[in-house]
């Protein structure tokens, strides 16, 4: 994980939080 | 591990909880040993899983595992259930993916059961049945804490609430505020729950945001926080 990736975290909250689906709309949502 | 445990007891902390991977970067594989470890070395900070994947694992061996890290500590064992959101352990122990929700299903079905702590008959689809089985070690004040993981599916606080079990809300980093629509008030009614109460509790790694009590639309309090750490074995994190 690069710092990048830690911020982010911290302002929008995990990616890979949830069930495969829900982790998979939230990368839809934010890429 | 076992030293940032000992630490958060030294510290107050409430609760640790541990998670787990099957990757070559995690360092926790089966936390519940861990947890027996911490336990025999603390005296007050209760000892979580965050979270057991029950789908890719059966339900008397963890009712087994929790209730012998519950003894050690003195009753100081939780257990969080969860779908998992990687994948890994199903192919790993001999699961079906396709099977994910009526894995988690059935099973949790079984662990309710089994909190009971009194002989289970139970059948279900997913493993053999059970005849009135007794599971040991026995819990001694009666029930296991255990909670009902939530990372964003609506469908796992109508699990919760048919159950009768709080939910841990999955809250790691970002705007709290995000899992308004898990309350109770908002799913409810579409699921014949209206009036229905859920203990909530969030569990959270970063926050941007103080964590330690928060007010859902339903009037209810998130009553406190716990870490969960997720130890990276090349220290990344």
């Amino acid at each position: 994980m690069t710092r990048a990736d830690f911020d982010s975290e911290i302002e929008r909250g995990s990616l890979y939080a949830g069930s495969p689906e829900t982790v998979a709309r939230r990368i839809a949502t934010t890429a | 591990m076992v030293d940032e445990g000992v630490l958060a007891d030294q510290s107050g902390v409430f609760c640790i909880g541990l998670g787990k991977h099957h990757w070559p970067d995690f360092a926790i594989s089966s936390p519940e040993a861990l947890l027996a470890v911490i336990g025999a070395r603390t005296k007050h900070i209760r000892l979580a899983s965050s979270v057991t994947v029950l789908s890719s694992d059966d339900p008397v061996r963890v009712f087994e595992r929790f209730s012998t890290v519950n003894g050690i500590s003195n009753g100081r064992a939780e257990v969080i259930l969860g779908r998992d959101s990687f994948t890994e352990s199903f192919p790993l122990f001999g699961y079906d993916l396709s099977d994910y929700e009526i894995l988690f299903d059935d099973k949790l079905d079984l662990f309710a059961a089994l909190l009971k702590n009194e002989p289970v008959t139970w059948r279900g689809q997913t493993r053999p049945p059970l005849i009135d089985q007794r599971v040991f070690p026995t819990i001694e004040s009666g029930t296991m804490k255990t909670w009902i993981g939530v990372g964003g599916s609506p469908q796992s606080v109508v699990r919760a609430a048919h159950y009768d079990l709080p939910l841990m809300l999955a809250i790691i980093g970002g705007d709290p505020n995000r899992f308004r629509p898990m309350s109770i008030s908002t799913i409810g009614p579409s699921h014949n729950l209206a009036g229905r109460f859920v203990k909530s509790a969030c569990t959270t790694a970063v926050s941007p945001k103080p964590m330690k009590k928060h007010e859902t639309d339903s009037g209810q309090t998130i009553k406190r926080c716990a870490i969960g750490l997720a130890p990276n074995v090349a220290g990344r994190r």
